[in-house]
């Protein structure tokens, strides 16, 4: 694993800090490495398995703490060569806020079931083939959620009334959660 | 005038007269239309109303279209009396008041058609039916030819036709770089770095381009109903506690710590007691390592993943390496071995309850001795006391009686050394104590000032907000009516009018007010020829007096009071014709008033109309009494 972490060496120096905060990206659900723009300086081979030991490394480097000497300590007990080290605990540390939260994020997220995205649509429902002129607007929410790695959504249509019920619960959940916060 | 003219004869128009162009005021018109203008208004006002609109050319039938008209318009309430003569021999004034009338008793709808009901909900149902129609008009295009289900309808609009280019609502974190707009602050090298060479732009974080509203709005969201949370908890809370911002955040971090490793401890407690072994004991070390460093974020982290790895530690706890060859050996010998090691596992929990037992019931009797021990020394010390007393007393006994005076003397210096230090104390403790008064009530003072400060920025704040919504909402209400003003027609002009209807209500006013100054002139004029008057006699009076004393002396006297007399007469004529002279004035006024009222009515021209019609009227009925005859 250290070994690998030395074909960073082969890019220069720009390039070794750019694939670090790429990897950093893709370790945070963002746009991350492609392999076209490395592809002059390293194979394929080379650079899935400079990809997977770097990813490693920065799991368990950005555990330690918070310092950048933390992180080149760690590093060298990985037994990464000096200057790569260098490199690879710079980046960690400017992005070191981002990847905290990630992984706050993802520690927070691993029992239950929690919601990503939802998307709202409103919607007026005319007539129907009984009646002529049913004016009726109608929420259809789509909850996107984790639950233990997989994705699911829930779809739900609610009339005005449901809406103003499940408003009034989740403002009464987010009370309870301001209350134990203060 | 000329602007009243023009209202009636732009409405007289809507209804539906049709009249010429050039005519422009009330004096240009004729009975006929006048009598046109009426019907129509009538057959407006009262459905049923059945007329002719114009006047027929024979006499009589003009005649009784005109009594129908009158009676018509008298039913509807018009005060003054009307007739067939209004109609056919009236005056401009009258038409005036006649058409004013009609057109006041023109229910509103008709008049003005460009007056819509305006509801948000009726609009909105307008709005969908001309969607649904524009769209209904338009061919059908696939989706190949519209990026994205857009479909353009005129170079500002468009429209969402299908939902092949529709995807949902995906979010990803997105970062921008913070703080460089505050000069001062020092970002470090290695970050102005990043953000200068390889940050991505906002728009290339996201994994997918569509996603990059999505995210940029649910990072949005979340920073602004962060910000709103603070501020609410702020004016809440935070300003009560009078603490700063910092101190405020980071007494509420300790707080939340401490209830955190209060309820990890007590789950985990309940947790042991049940018997789980292993990892109780390291959730303990920890907690309380993590209650120790309490501020390296990836304490966290490592707590969960320690605790995943002792998991999976545990588990990888069953290492006997197997050499059976067969398979079923193998999984028999593995079954051995798991009963084995269970067995093994049994023993040493309940082993290790009883060593828990064990210990638990030698710390109990650790305490026990140690208070005991406690109270023995507390004993030892009073024995001790009560010892050392006693060996003074006894060792002082043999030369009892100087040693009683020594003791006499060293109370007494111990007493008068009392009295002095508790004096002094009493001098330093009154001005201390003042002190301390003085201190006191200053600070209720302050707390009350505080207290009256914080209640005002409270009041400031609702009162900001308060603002700020009315301004939003004044400036949706000027938007929504900004864009009726527009569509609203615009063709006659209302500032002309209203100008003209301020002018008048002024000139009104200064009216009233030269009249008012008037009346106070004649009153004041009236006045004084009250008192004039009363003088004269006065006067009269007393001179009579004094002549008439001295005239029974002297011949000249009496000619003076006859000279007197006639003065007296005299006079009295000419005030009596001075009044006479304004009477007549008067009189002479009103009946000019007369006569240009009576000339106005055109009574000799309507009389030669009258009889020419009359004439008219007289052949017409012998025509007909000839018709009937043959």
């Amino acid at each position: 694993m250290a070994t690998d972490l030395e074909l960073l060496q082969k890019l220069e120096p720009n390039d070794s800090r750019k694939f670090v905060h790429a990897a950093i990206n893709g370790l945070c659900e963002k746009d991350g490495l492609h392999y076209e723009e490395y592809s002059n300086s390293l194979s394929l081979s080379e650079y899935s398995k400079l990809k997977q030991s770097l990813i490693s490394t920065i799991r368990q480097t950005a555990r330690q703490g918070t310092d950048k000497k933390d992180f080149l300590d760690s590093l060298v007990k990985l037994g990464a060569p000096q200057d790569v080290g260098g490199v690879i605990a710079e980046s960690l540390w400017v992005r070191r806020d981002e990847i905290r939260a990630q992984f706050i994020r993802d520690s927070a997220s691993f029992s239950h079931s929690s919601l990503g995205d939802y998307d709202i649509r409103t919607k007026l429902v005319l007539s129907s083939d009984k009646l002529g002129s049913i004016q009726e607007p109608l929420l259809s929410l789509d909850l996107r959620l984790h639950e233990g790695g997989k994705e699911r959504v829930e779809s739900l249509e609610l009339s005005k009334d449901e809406l103003d019920k499940l408003v009034t619960s989740l403002e009464a959940a987010n009370k309870v959660v301001l209350q134990l916060r203060t | 005038m000329e602007e009243v003219d023009g209202i009636i004869i732009s409405t007289l128009k809507e209804v539906g007269c049709d009249f010429e162009d050039e005519i422009a005021s009330l004096t240009q018109f004729t009975p006929e239309m006048v009598v046109e203008a009426s019907v129509r208004c009538l057959q407006i006002i009262i459905p049923e109303f059945q007329s002719p609109t114009h006047l027929p050319d024979a006499m009589s039938a003009r005649f009784r279209m005109c009594t129908g008209l009158a009676n018509a318009c008298q039913e509807l309430g018009f005060q003054a009396e009307v007739g067939y003569q209004t109609f056919l021999y009236s005056s401009v004034k009258d038409w005036r008041k006649l058409l004013m009338f009609l057109l006041e008793k023109l229910p509103k709808e008709a008049a003005q058609t460009a007056d819509e009901p305006t509801g948000a909900g009726i609009l909105l149902t307008r709005s969908i039916g001309a969607e649904i129609g524009a769209s209904l008009r338009t061919p059908w295009t696939p989706s190949y030819c519209k990026r994205e289900s857009v479909r353009w309808t005129t170079p500002t609009n468009w429209r969402i036709e299908g939902s092949s280019g529709l995807h949902a609502f995906t979010a990803s974190d997105v970062q921008a770089p913070t703080g460089t707009g505050d000069l001062q602050k020092k970002i470090p090298k290695e970050v102005k770095l990043y953000y200068a060479q390889e940050m991505p732009y906002v728009v290339a974080q996201p994994v997918l381009t569509r996603d990059v509203l999505s995210s940029l709005l649910a990072k949005n969201d979340s920073e602004v109903a962060a910000q709103q949370e603070w501020e609410a908890e702020w004016n809440q809370a935070g300003l009560a506690s009078r603490l700063s911002e910092n101190e405020y955040k980071a007494k509420k971090k300790q707080k939340l710590m401490k209830k955190l490793s209060e309820q990890l401890r007590a789950h985990n407690k309940a947790e042991t007691s049940s018997g789980a072994l292993g990892l109780g004991a390291d959730l303990n070390q920890i907690l309380s390592s993590f209650f120790e460093r309490s501020g390296t974020g990836h304490g966290k982290g490592s707590r969960f993943q320690h605790a995943e790895k002792l998991q999976f530690a545990k588990e990888e706890d069953a290492p006997v390496a197997v050499e059976a060859t067969s398979e079923e050996d193998l999984q028999q010998q593995r079954e051995q071995e798991l009963a084995t090691l269970r067995e093994q596992l049994n023993d040493w929990a309940s082993q290790y309850e009883k060593l828990e037992l064990d210990i638990k019931k030698y710390t109990a009797g650790i305490e026990r001795m140690r208070e005991e021990k406690e109270q023995q020394e507390l004993q030892n010390k009073e024995n001790e006391d009560a010892y050392r007393i006693k060996k003074g007393t006894y060792d002082l006994l043999p030369q009892a009686d100087e040693n009683i005076e020594k003791l006499k003397g060293l109370v007494q210096t111990s007493s008068d050394r009392i009295a002095k230090l508790a004096k002094k104390w009493e001098e330093i403790r009154g001005p201390m104590m003042k002190e301390l008064r003085e201190l006191k009530s200053q600070s209720d003072i302050t707390e009350i000032q505080i207290q009256e400060l914080l209640q005002e920025i409270q009041i400031l704040r609702e009162g900001m907000k308060e603002v700020a919504d009315e301004t939003r909402l004044k400036d949706e209400l000027y938007k929504q009516l900004v864009g009726e003003y527009e569509r609203m027609t615009k063709d006659t002009s209302r500032s002309a009018y209203t100008r003209r209807i301020m002018e008048i209500v002024a000139n009104i006013k200064k009216q009233k007010e030269e009249i008012n100054k008037i009346l106070t002139d004649t009153k004041y004029v009236q006045k004084e020829i009250n008192q004039l008057s009363g003088k004269l006699d006065r006067v009269f009076q007393v001179t009579d007096e004094q002549v008439f004393k001295d005239a029974r002396k002297d011949e000249a006297r009496r000619s003076a009071y006859k000279l007197l007399a006639s003065i007296r007469d005299n006079s009295k004529q000419v005030v009596e014709a001075i009044h006479e002279a304004g009477q007549v004035k008067r009189e002479q006024r009103d009946l000019e008033e007369q006569i240009d009222r009576e000339t106005s009515k055109k009574v000799t021209s309507n009389l030669e109309k009258i009889n020419s019609d009359y004439q008219q009227m007289k052949k017409e009925n012998a025509q007909l009494v000839a018709q009937l005859k043959s």
